[in-house]
């Protein structure tokens, strides 16, 4: 079981992420937009970050830069979870150290698969 | 707001995808094929319509996914026999999933006809409560292990070793990423044994975040090469990942039990283009070939997601320099006092080249016809069940690759041909019984290149045409007359005469009017034929033949009025020299001309065209089939030859214009129109018959 | 918005303080036209074009513009008048109307002239013949009257319905 760090702007897809990652018998942590998943990391030290990239505030690959810098973020994995698919943002994705790229809508079986394999 | 929809259509692309792939599985399991994958497949794609359902608060297809999805797990643990029964019931189920998710889609909370009924069917063969069925959709703890408990029931699928090289990149600690956990975590795909190979540096000159390691990792499974690849693929990005052993096919599921069937699997041709013509040149082979090697050293295939716009450009511009190199062609032919070979030898190298330019930037464009035939299957349960009688579509040569502009194209005459064999073909149950047939039809759909056409045949083992009643119907609207009686074959043809639509009074399933000349138009409309062999008593086949694009077409240039024109060469039976022609007046001022013993009707291109007549010319007739109305020989001034056109749009910049299916551009740099000759007459009243727009 | 709508040719006169935009003006019959500069794409001489059955008498067919087909309409016979008599000493001015282009031919080019939005002046009612949107606006430049086209209500059919 591990705790598991959920960030999206559209409520949504944000609940549908939790749902699954509860059902995988997760500890889930909820935020809508980089800012707020910054202070969730810093307070509650998930195991694990998935994160969508377009959101208002602080997008996902700019949490994921700012996250890095925090001794909770290091070595954290943290996966981008988008709709985007052009090249120059998976190169930044990349720049920033993101753990991984995946397409929405997701396969909720992958996303536990991931969550057992990584964090 | 508009996020929410995005994600939405995604949701929904992706459950048509699940329930065509649903459907797959389904077939082959109720014909006893499949195997635990594949019954696994099935269940994920349920169970992924309804996450996503869920998700979206589908309501209605959430809770029929509920009772799918419960009859499935029952399905896939082995609590229920797939039998071809309850196969059918499964299938229908998929439609009836298939309808719900279109009515989401639409906005629409309809309840689909046979929702209740194939419900209750559901329950039945589930041995449901219906009370518990219909409870909605309880999160649930079942997908996430369904592949180890597959594995462990389905113990008979092939094992072997599969073998994978990780060396981490720079960022590969740095983003995250732990070499334990992935070993813990390859585990559960059976790792046997982690090698690490390579050195560690000089206490100096190591650096913490590098690793100077790389590892090979052995798995002994019998799980897909997909599954372990789909394993690596989060580490795709941060460190370099090889299978060191053979590449293999993804295992057909057919018969898991016998490594036959994946030596078969792997001497399959692995790209659809190697079927293309045998005309392509062997030298086109090459980059197929350096691309296999390069898929096989990379662990995932790579795939670039292009914009049709963007491919349609560089289509054009390929067509442009065709175009362009036709007329510095042209110009050196012209000028005799060039002798200079090697300036001519470069100029047909070029031609070759561009040649294969464009061959393989259509390649990019080409899509196999599965998109499309995928959907018929659907077409034929639906009116199994409307006609009352029993059929199953089987296909093949799903994989035939064609240009994305004839496929979008094919759905609606494939559908009203699907319809015209249950319709007339198909005999029902009991008087099949009688007839010492099988009690279910066989409709077969297969799809096929040949040369640089694709052949896609329609054939039932029903009763065939029955040429008795098409002939008597055909003298009864005088299409043919009493006295002379045509032959067997030309009966059959009779069937595409716009004059003759059995459909319309036949049954509630032809409801739509649709004959088979609207069909045959619009093949023809494509720059295709279509043809029909009849077995009277045993069955009937349709054989449509398609060029493999829309954007090329092999053309027939002529001149009429010093303007130059280009007639599809598909609907050009000959040309002959008016001189050469016996030529008969009529009362009625139209003109006759003898061609074998017959009679076409004379009709000049410059008058359909509204241009002014005279000034000399006139000395060919092109014999065109005009599909709707028989041949015609059109009166043209002179024959310029054969060419390869590039099709223009006229309505890109300005709108449709009757009688022109479009235009192209000519060596010299002028626009040459494409005529559609049916249209070009009907508009002319040179046929009789009203031109029906078929989208 | 505004970026869009400067590249529309408004029917009204446009309300804002200071704005001019640049006309490109060109004669059929010693009359003078305008039409935005922004909706030109070139000018061309004009050079035979393929006929097309069956349309309204002032198109005269279709030309290939860089492996793009173009239709030509005669601006003097869309106005009623005689079908010119082009010859290479004819213009033909490419615009853009909405997202398609389309040529039309000229006598001739005249001048780019920038007018200051407040001195478009609009058609006096009943002054003008046929389709009272065709013209958007009148301009004096150097003593003549220069008419404003309004393309899209000119050539209909290329904005997307047909005639």
């Amino acid at each position: 079981m591990s705790r598991v760090l959920a960030v999206d702007d559209t409520r949504a897809l944000r609940n549908m992420l939790a749902d699954c990652l509860k059902r995988g018998g997760h500890d889930v942590l909820l935020a809508s937009d980089g800012v707020e998943a910054l202070e969730q990391l810093r307070e509650h030290r998930p195991d694990m970050v998935i994160t969508d990239l377009n959101m208002p505030k602080m997008n996902g690959l700019e949490f994921i830069e700012a996250a890095r810098k925090e001794p909770a973020g290091q070595s954290l994995p943290m996966l981008l979870l988008t709709t985007e698919t052009a090249q120059e943002l998976k190169d930044r994705a990349k720049q920033v150290r993101a753990t991984g790229w995946l397409t929405k809508p997701f396969d909720p079986d992958q996303i536990l698969g991931l969550v057992d394999q990584l964090a | 707001m508009e996020e929410d929809e995005d994600y939405q259509s995604l949701f929904f692309t992706e459950c048509h995808e699940l329930l065509a792939d649903l459907q797959d599985h389904l077939d082959l399991l109720s014909q006893g094929g499949g195997d635990g994958e594949t019954v696994n497949a099935a269940f994920r794609a349920v169970h992924s319509v309804k996450g996503g359902a869920a998700a979206f608060g589908f309501d209605q297809l959430i809770s029929f996914a509920h009772v799918f999805e419960t009859v499935m797990d029952k399905v896939r643990s082995n609590r229920l026999e797939l039998t071809e029964e309850i196969g059918n019931v499964l299938l229908r189920a998929g439609d009836v999933m298939e309808q719900l998710v279109e009515n989401a889609q639409n906005g629409s909370d309809a309840t689909p006809d046979n929702l209740k009924k194939v419900l209750s069917e559901l329950e039945e063969i589930g041995d449901l409560d219906p009370q518990t069925a219909t409870g909605g959709a309880a999160p649930e703890v079942v997908a996430t292990a369904a592949a180890p408990e597959a594995d462990t029931e389905e113990t008979e699928l092939l094992t072997r070793e599969l073998v994978f090289s990780l060396t981490p990149g720079p960022d590969f600690f740095s983003s995250g990423h732990d070499p334990l956990r992935l070993f813990r975590a390859a585990r559960a795909h059976n790792l046997i044994e982690v090698r690490a190979t390579g050195e560690v540096p000089d206490i100096d000159a190591f650096d913490p975040d590098i690793c100077p390691l790389s590892w090979e990792l052995v798995f002994e499974t019998e799980v897909p090469l997909a599954d372990i690849r789909a394993f690596f693929e989060i580490y795709d990005a941060t460190a370099e990942i090889r299978l060191l052993t053979e590449e293999e096919e993804p295992a057909t599921p057919e018969v898991p039990s016998e490594p036959v069937a994946l030596a078969e699997a792997e001497s399959k041709p692995t790209a659809p283009t190697a079927e293309r013509p045998p005309s392509a040149e062997p030298a086109e082979d090459q980059p197929t070939q350096q691309e296999a090697t390069q898929q096989r050293t990379t662990v995932i295939s790579k795939s670039l997601r292009v914009e049709l716009a963007r491919i349609d450009r560089l289509v054009n511009l390929v067509g442009e320099m065709l175009i362009t190199q036709a007329g510095l062609a042209q110009r050196l032919t012209e000028d005799e006092k060039t002798e200079d070979l090697d300036l001519g030898h470069s100029v047909d190298a070029m031609s070759r080249q561009l040649r294969e330019l464009q061959e393989s930037v259509m390649a990019i464009r080409a899509q196999s016809v599965k998109s499309v035939f995928s959907r018929m299957p659907r077409v034929v349960r639906d009116l199994s069940d409307k006609l009352g009688k029993e059929a199953r579509l089987e296909l093949a040569g799903e994989h035939t690759e064609v240009d994305t502009t004839v496929i979008e194209e094919l759905a609606e005459p494939l559908t009203h041909m699907l319809r015209n064999s249950m319709d007339h073909g198909i005999e029902g149950p009991e008087q099949r019984i009688a007839l010492g047939k099988p009690k279910v039809g066989t409709i077969t759909l297969s799809a096929e290149h040949r040369g640089e056409r694709v052949i896609i045949v329609i054939e039932d083992d029903g009763q065939g045409i029955d040429r008795d009643r098409v002939l008597q119907k055909a003298v009864e609207r005088g299409l043919v007359s009493e006295d002379e009686p045509p032959s067997p074959e030309e009966i059959d043809q009779l069937i595409f005469h716009p004059g003759f639509s059995t459909a319309a009074e036949v049954s509630s399933v032809s409801g739509r009017g649709v004959g088979m000349d609207v069909v045959k138009k619009k093949i023809q409309q494509l720059g295709g034929r279509c043809t029909v062999r009849n077995h009277p008593g045993k069955g009937a086949s349709f054989t449509i033949t398609l060029p493999l694009t829309l954007a090329v077409m092999d053309g027939m240039t002529i001149t009429t009025g010093g303007q130059q024109f280009v007639l599809p060469l598909s609907s050009v039976v000959e040309a002959v020299r008016l001189e050469n022609c016996q030529l008969r007046q009529l009362p009625d001022d139209s003109t006759l001309v003898e061609r074998r013993g017959e009679y076409l009707k004379l009709i000049s291109l410059r008058r359909v065209l509204g241009m002014p007549d005279g000034q000399g010319g006139n000395s060919m007739a092109i014999i065109v089939d005009t599909e709707t109305s028989g041949l015609v020989a059109l009166q043209v001034d002179d024959l310029i030859g054969q060419r390869q056109v590039v099709l223009k749009s006229l309505e890109a910049n300005f709108q449709r214009v009757e009688g022109v299916s479009g235009a192209t551009i000519l060596g010299d740099g002028h626009v040459a129109l494409i005529l559609d000759i049916p249209a070009l007459l009907t508009l002319s009243g040179g046929c009789p018959q009203p031109q029906e727009l078929v989208h | 918005m505004t970026d869009i709508e400067m590249l529309e040719p408004s029917v009204e006169p446009d309300r804002q303080i200071d704005r001019s935009r640049q006309y490109v003006t060109f004669l059929v019959d010693d009359r003078s036209y305008g039409v935005d500069i922004k909706l030109v794409r070139e000018i061309k001489q004009w050079s035979p074009t393929t006929g097309l059955p069956n349309q309204a008498r002032y198109t005269r067919g279709v030309l290939n513009l860089r492996g793009t087909i173009v239709p030509v309409h005669d601006l003097r016979a869309r106005f009623g008048g005689d079908l010119t008599n082009a010859a290479e000493n004819h213009v033909v001015v490419i615009v853009w109307i909405g997202d398609k282009t389309v040529g039309i031919l000229v006598d001739a080019v005249s001048d780019i002239i920038s007018i200051a939005t407040d001195d478009i002046r609009p058609v006096p009612p009943g002054q003008q013949t046929g389709d009272a949107t065709i013209i958007s606006g009148l301009v004096s430049s150097d003593e003549d009257m220069v008419a404003l086209l309004n393309l899209d209500a000119l050539f209909p059919f290329s904005v997307g319905g047909t005639l």
